[in-house]
């Protein structure tokens, strides 16, 4: 193996592993006379700084058209694996500028650094095709996560969300593991690269795909593996909830992509797993949508929101082809900016105010701050799939490709029969429950936006830095631009399949 | 080698059985390593001696000690789970993991292709697994030092907790 | 390498200890016995890469395993942070006490 190659496929992440040391650095040798917060910030930019070079970096390699290959799989950095890669990293940087305004504990650094090993997990989970290397990446981000969930630990909630992650993630990466030993008893490799030229089709492939799939569904969190979603969202720190919610959903999603696209053609893999998502989806939309519904809480109504979402992107994978591909992975990038950004503003208006995020905690953020709030009506309108920001693009080439692959009978019997009804029936029920997002969705906004009295738990402006602003009207601009203007990165997506 | 697999077979069930069901937290423990134990036979077995050297340094060895120290740590000295033995939702509890066994099983019953596999000559050395790690799997031996990294960092933060009472954990 | 012992023998006794494992998950309330019945389907599983590996002569399995244990271990040791963090804010470490998340 040329170790100079390796090298260079992963310059970017070895900034990020660099920065994230210098940020650790930087706290223990420099910063002890300093107060949390200062050191937070410093941390903060450190980490930031970091993070635009190696975005740097991988523009820098985009525009060379490098493609790199590392063996067994394990790297597949094409152009669709480095704009993974600069997803997740510019998720990060979204996420590093909230978590400077505030940090839960005096561990400032170590906050900061554990946000960034995630990253790193993530941004190899999204560009693997090797099953070992994903699930040691999976495992470094669940830790990471697990750790960062319970970072609060002044607050016993935090510490028992952080256990109930851990609980279920732990079974779910031992699901994983087994999927994964399974899928290598009967392929005999671990480069999901070389099941296209694979043809035996035996109950062990069919269990271990199932079970590597349970693995990704937990941290997609589909129904059945959702359980630990709403308490996560409500009780890790603010940035952390966007965190969960965006960057692991993100890179499970581009895995799970390349998982599926990668089954070895023939009608029986489709069926075999057919099925099992169908009825996952379907169950997400239902229980996810009607869950939000009788939330008062504004995280936890988020989180039963990202519930129903993980069900409408689990229609581009039923779908089966190319452009449903490419449409759920334009969704969940949707998706997650969408995500990061409200929960960016629900952090800036509440934490630093001890508000537990009840929707009456927002009341009169209109007036207080009427720019961020007009954000954060972006963020919610464009999850509820409002023409024309990104979120309703995102599910009309969601349910364009669905319906795609529906042959077309004026025969009802023969429309709705077999996989055909499956997907038209998926479709409908999606329509509807999007019509039902809208009335919790337009719940949160009255709250802050409608209400005439001010809620005391409402922050002030102060410690609310301009870079924060941008960052928030950065990814409100994106989510515009992405609605009125999506050509051409869903066609960069297509092409990649 | 049959009799040794089915002794170190039955030791293992026995061990994990011990480990699901006693109540008294010491005794699973001890149930645990006997179960650790008897899967680095079983590696053995198969083979794998480098597999059965790090399975009894790692588990015997680090996690049971640790987990000994949680005890310690969290149920006064004896150990004694006086609440925790009772099940919650045990029926359904029941049926799940039993669902999961008959699908877990199911190859084993029905790819034929399963039972004329044989084993293959003794390929399996250290010094292959070694080559491996450095030729193909270096990228994925980083990662796992940055999960190492995340681990330590993490457990550190969560198990030391805020010094709410001022700023008394300079000694970092 | 008599020939009697199967592949499927070594996979029947690792699903058994996955389902040992599983069923402790669900039914015990004490955290750290759960922490422990991961830790047992963990190891069920390797037990079952290590026979596969063993019975194509492919070494991927083992290194696989080799991974999975110092995973398992980096997991024990964040599961008991975790643990101790909530048993010094709750002095409990059983389930039922958990109750403040839901509301």
């Amino acid at each position: 193996m040329d170790y100079l190659t390796l090298l260079e496929a992963t310059l970017p992440d070895l900034i990020v592993v660099v920065a994230l040391f210098a940020a650790l650095g930087v706290d223990y040798g420099l910063c002890q006379g300093k107060s949390p917060h200062e050191r937070g910030r410093i941390a903060g930019e450190v980490s930031s700084i970091g993070l635009l070079l190696a975005l740097c970096c991988l523009a820098f390699q985009w525009m060379q058209g490098s493609v790199f290959e590392i063996a067994e799989g394990q790297l597949n950095l094409d152009a669709t694996g480095l704009a993974a890669k600069a997803i997740v990293y510019g998720l990060t940087l979204a996420v590093i500028r909230f978590a400077t305004r505030h940090c839960p504990t005096t561990h400032a650094s170590e906050y900061h650094a554990l946000i960034l090993l995630s990253a790193l997990g993530m941004g190899f989970l999204a560009t693997t095709e090797n099953l070992l290397l994903a699930f040691v990446a999976l495992e470094l981000v669940s830790l990471s996560l697990y750790a960062l969930v319970a970072f609060k630990t002044s607050s016993p909630q935090s510490a028992e969300a952080g256990l109930k992650y851990f609980a279920f993630g732990g079974v779910a990466s031992a699901f994983f593991v087994f999927g994964v030993s399974y899928l290598y008893g009967a392929t005999g490799s671990l480069d999901i690269g070389t099941w296209s030229d694979w043809s035996d089709r035996s109950t062990l492939f069919a269990l271990g795909l199932v079970f590597v799939l349970v693995g990704l569904g937990f941290k997609v969190a589909v129904v059945p593996f959702h359980l630990w979603a709403p308490d996560v969202y409500q009780s890790a720190p603010t940035p952390v909830a966007a965190w969960v919610a965006s960057g692991s959903k993100v890179a499970s999603v581009f895995f799970l992509v390349k998982l599926i696209a990668a089954l070895p053609p023939g009608p029986e893999t489709a069926t075999m797993i057919f099925a099992p998502l169908a009825t996952a989806a379907i169950f997400s939309m239902l229980i996810g949508n009607l869950g939000a519904l009788r939330q008062s809480n504004l995280k936890r109504l988020l989180a039963y929101a990202s519930i129903a979402n993980g069900g409408y992107l689990l229609i581009g994978l039923l779908a089966g082809s190319p452009d449903g591909y490419a449409a759920s992975i334009f969704y969940v990038v949707v998706y997650a900016l969408a995500n990061v950004g409200a929960f960016g503003v629900i952090g800036l208006l509440s934490d630093r105010m001890k508000g537990d995020g009840r929707l009456e905690d927002f009341s009169g953020s209109w007036r207080r701050h009427p720019g961020l709030s007009f954000a954060f009506l972006l963020f919610l309108l464009s999850s509820a799939g409002i023409p024309p920001l990104a979120g309703f693009v995102g599910k009309y080439y969601l349910f364009y490709s669905a319906f795609d692959q529906v042959e077309m009978s004026y025969v009802l019997g023969e429309l709705l029969s077999g996989r055909n009804g499956w997907l038209v029936f998926l479709v409908c029920l999606a329509l509807v429950m999007s019509v039902i997002s809208l009335y919790y969705y337009v719940l949160a906004l009255k709250a802050f936006l409608v209400s005439e009295d001010e809620s005391p738990h409402l922050d002030d402006d102060e410690g609310i830095s301009p870079g924060i602003k941008l960052c928030v009207f950065a990814l409100a601009l994106l989510v515009l631009i992405l609605g009125v203007y999506p050509g051409p990165f869903m066609a960069f997506l297509q092409a990649a399949f | 080698m049959t009799i040794a697999f089915y002794v170190f077979a039955s030791v293992a069930l026995l061990g994990a059985i011990l480990a699901v069901q006693v109540t008294n937290l010491v005794r699973a423990v001890f149930g645990l390593l006997l179960f650790f134990g008897a899967l680095a036979g079983l590696f053995l077995l198969l083979m794998a001696e480098f597999l059965a050297a790090v399975q009894i340094l790692v588990y015997v060895g680090a996690v049971g000690i640790l987990m000994l120290f949680a005890i310690m740590l969290t149920q006064r000295v004896t150990g004694d789970d006086r609440r925790g033995g009772g099940s919650r939702g045990g029926f359904w509890g029941f049926l799940l993991a039993i669902a999961t066994f008959c699908f877990v099983l199911l190859p084993v019953l029905r790819d034929a292709h399963l039972h004329e596999q044989s084993a293959t000559g003794a390929s399996l050395t250290t010094k292959l697994l070694g080559e491996r790690l450095m030729d193909p799997y270096a990228l994925t031996l980083e990662v796992t030092a940055l999960l190492l990294t995340a681990a330590l960092l993490g457990a550190i933060v969560v198990a030391k907790g805020t010094s709410e009472d001022g700023e008394g954990e300079e000694n970092e | 390498m008599d020939g009697v012992l199967g592949i499927e023998e070594y996979l029947v006794v690792a699903s058994i200890l996955f389902c040992i494992g599983l069923l402790g998950v669900i039914l015990r309330r004490n955290v750290l016995l759960i922490l422990m019945c991961l830790e047992l389907m963990l190891n069920a599983v390797n037990l079952a890469l290590v026979a596969f590996a063993r019975y194509s002569g492919n070494m991927d399995g083992v290194i696989l395993t080799f991974f999975a244990i110092t995973v398992a271990a980096a997991e024990v040791a964040i599961g008991l942070a975790i643990l101790v963090a909530l048993y010094r804010r709750r002095k409990s470490i059983f389930l039922q006490d958990l109750n403040l998340l839901g509301r």
